[in-house]
C-alpha cells in the first residue's frame, strides 16, 4: 500500500469519528445531562436496553462500520508511535505485523460478537 | 597516530524525553504530544471496551457482573480521563485536519525580518482547541461526578 | 562598573568521559553576540574550546547552539537577548557531538541529499533563452529558499528526537522548495524519498522547526503544503504552470529605448580555460 492512501485514509477515519465517537460518547457515557433536556438514553446500559439495540439491524451494522474505522484509526496512530520509536527498516515489518495482527483480531471479536448477538 | 577507540562523537539524541520537553518552544509541539498521549489512551480503553461489551453474548448474568466490576469508582475516573482525552484528540484532530493539509496555515510570505511563520499567525485556533477541550471536560466532570 | 555575563559550556572531548560543564567570566560589551563570548574565551580563556563558526553574519549555518533551552545562531543573537547574566551553551541536539559544542551535521546533509534538493528538468537548458517566472510564482518558493542548512529546525522536531531515519524538517521542507518552483518537472522523483515509511507522514505537525528557523524559512508550512501536493498527486490533481522560455537574449542586439541594457558578458564561451570539459 502507498504510505500516502494509509494516511489519507487516517485523516479521512478521524473525521468520520469526531462524529460517531462524539455521538456515542454523548448518548453512551454522558448519561446525565442530555436526558434532564430531553435528549439521549436514560439508562443506556441496562440489559433489556442493550438487547434491544443489539436487536436492531441498523445499530449492529452502524457497531462493526464504526468498529472498523476506529480500529484502523487507533492502531495507524500506534503504528506511527512505534516506528518512531523503533526507527530501523528491519523493526518496520515486525511492527506493521503487530499491528494488522492485533487490529484484525479485535475486529473480528467484535464484529462475531456483535453479529452472533443479533442472531441469538 | 591512531585515534582511540573510545574516541567517538557521543550520541545526543533527545529520544522519547524529547516529545515532552526539549526546548522553551510554543503551544503546538506541546498539542503534539499530548495529542499522541490521548491517543494512545483512548486507543486503550477501545481494547477493553471490546473485551467488556463482548461480555453480553454471554447474556444478562454476564452482563451485569461485568458493568458491576465497572462500576467502581477508579474505571468511573479512568471513563472520565477516556472522555476528556477524546474531547481533546477530536478537537485537536479536527486542526490538524486542516493544517495538515496546508490550509489555515496562510501563503508563503515573503522572507523579511521580523519573520512570520504560519502556525503563529493561526495561533488563535490552537488556542480555540484548547479552550473548548477545557470546557468540554469541564462538562463531563459536572456529567459524571456533580449531576 | 563593568558588566560580566557567565558563560557555562559543555565540553566533551570525545575521549569516552562524560560531558562536563565548564564555567567562564566574560566582560559583556555593548552589541556583544553568543559567538562573541565563544571567541573571546577561546582567545583569552581556554584555548582548547572547540566551536564551529564563520561567517559571522547568519549566513553559513555553522555557528547553531543550544543556550539557555532554546536553539540559537550563536552569531545571530546577542546576549542580552537571552536576557540573563548567565548563559548555558550546550551542542545542538540531535546530532552526535564530536568535540564541545561541535556537532556532526552529516546525517543532516545525507537526508538532504536524498531529495534531489536541485531544479529538474526535460530539456537541455538553453543558454540564451532565460525562464521567465512571475512574481507570486517566486514567492511560492522563494521563503523555503533562504535555508542554511543550519541543523536548528532538526534540533527541535520531537520525530527526529526519537527516529534518527526520519527525513526532517530540514529535508522535507527543501524538497517543497524545488517541487514549488515551476521551473521543477521533476516532482515524480522526488516522491519516491518522500512517499515512504520515515518520510513525509512522519511530520505531525509539532511547528517547532518554523518557530526556531533563525531565517524564517517556515519549514512546517513548506512541509504541509507537500503532503497537499502529494494527496492530490494520486487523483492527478497535482498542476503548476509551467515555467514559460522568454524571448531569446541578445548579447550584441541594442536594447529597446529606455530599457536598462543587460550586463556586459565578462566570459565568452571561446574562453579556452572554461571550455576545457
Amino acid at each position: 500500500m502507498k504510505e500516502g492512501l494509509g494516511w489519507f485514509f487516517q485523516l479521512f477515519t478521524g473525521l468520520f469519528l469526531v462524529a460517531l465517537l462524539g455521538v456515542h460518547m454523548l448518548g453512551m457515557h454522558m448519561d446525565t445531562l442530555l436526558p434532564r433536556f430531553g435528549m439521549g438514553y436514560k439508562d443506556p446500559l441496562v440489559f433489556q436496553e442493550v438487547l434491544k439495540r443489539g436487536h436492531a439491524p441498523l445499530f449492529v451494522a452502524f457497531y462493526v462500520v464504526f468498529l472498523g474505522l476506529a480500529l484502523y484509526h487507533g492502531f495507524y496512530g500506534l503504528r506511527a508511535v512505534l516506528m518512531e520509536v523503533w526507527a530501523s527498516s528491519r523493526t518496520l515489518s515486525s511492527i506493521n505485523m503487530l499491528v494488522w495482527s492485533l487490529g484484525l483480531f479485535l475486529f473480528f471479536l467484535g464484529t462475531a460478537v456483535s453479529v452472533g448477538f443479533f442472531l441469538v | 597516530m591512531a585515534i582511540p577507540l573510545k574516541a567517538r562523537p557521543v550520541q545526543n539524541d533527545l529520544g522519547i524525553v524529547g516529545w515532552g520537553w526539549a526546548g522553551r518552544y510554543g503551544l503546538e509541539r506541546y498539542l503534539y504530544t499530548l495529542h499522541r498521549l490521548t491517543g494512545l489512551g483512548v486507543l486503550f480503553y477501545l481494547v477493553l471496551h471490546i473485551f467488556a461489551t463482548s461480555t453480553r453474548i454471554f447474556g444478562e448474568p454476564a452482563w451485569k457482573a461485568t458493568m458491576g466490576f465497572l462500576h467502581h469508582p477508579a474505571f468511573r475516573f479512568g471513563e472520565y480521563l477516556v472522555f476528556a482525552g477524546f474531547v481533546f484528540h477530536a478537537l485537536n484532530g479536527v486542526r490538524l485536519i486542516f493544517q495538515e493539509l496546508g490550509y489555515l496555515l496562510g501563503k508563503p510570505t515573503p522572507p523579511v525580518f521580523p519573520y512570520s511563520y504560519g502556525l503563529r499567525d493561526f495561533r488563535p485556533v490552537a488556542f480555540l482547541v484548547v479552550v473548548l477541550a477545557v470546557v468540554g471536560a469541564f462538562v463531563a466532570f459536572c456529567d459524571m461526578f456533580l449531576v | 562598573m563593568e558588566r560580566r555575563v557567565s558563560v557555562k559550556v559543555q565540553r566533551y572531548a570525545s575521549n569516552g568521559l562524560p560531558p562536563r560543564i565548564e564555567q567562564y567570566e566574560v566582560p559583556q560589551k555593548e552589541g556583544m553576540t553568543i559567538l562573541d563570548a565563544l571567541m573571546f574565551i577561546k582567545e583569552n580563556l581556554d584555548g582548547s574550546l572547540a566551536f564551529r563558526a564563520s561567517c559571522r553574519m547568519g549566513i553559513c549555518g555553522s555557528c547553531a547552539m543550544f543556550v539557555n533551552g532554546y536553539p540559537y545562531l550563536a552569531c545571530h543573537t546577542q546576549i542580552h537577548e537571552i536576557g540573563k547574566q548567565e548563559l548555558i551553551i550546550k551542542p545542538l541536539p540531535n546530532f552526535p557531538v564530536v568535540k564541545d559544542l561541535v556537532v556532526d551535521l552529516s546525517s543532516l546533509f545525507d537526508r538532504h541529499r536524498t531529495v534531489l534538493p536541485y531544479l529538474i528538468r526535460s530539456e537541455e537548458p538553453d543558454d540564451t533563452r532565460p525562464i521567465v517566472q512571475r512574481p507570486d510564482e517566486l514567492e511560492a518558493f522563494l521563503k523555503f529558499s533562504y535555508c542554511i542548512k543550519c541543523g536548528i529546525c532538526v534540533s527541535g522536531c520531537p520525530t527526529c528526537a526519537s527516529d534518527p531515519t526520519f527525513l526532517g524538517p530540514q529535508a522535507l521542507a527543501q524538497a517543497w522548495r524545488y517541487s514549488a518552483d515551476n521551473r521543477d518537472e521533476g516532482f515524480a522523483k522526488r516522491k519516491e524519498s518522500l512517499d515512504r515509511p520515515h518520510g513525509v507522514w512522519n511530520c505531525h505537525l509539532a511547528g517547532a522547526c518554523s518557530e526556531a528557523c533563525p531565517k524564517g524559512v517556515d519549514p512546517a508550512l513548506g512541509i504541509q503544503r507537500l503532503k497537499r501536493a502529494l494527496i492530490a498527486s494520486y487523483f492527478g490533481l497535482f498542476r503548476k504552470r509551467k515555467a514559460t522560455l522568454g524571448p531569446p537574449v541578445s548579447w550584441e542586439a541594442a536594447p529597446p529605448e529606455g530599457a536598462p541594457r543587460p550586463p556586459e558578458r565578462t566570459v565568452t564561451p571561446e574562453d579556452t580555460s572554461l571550455s576545457g570539459d
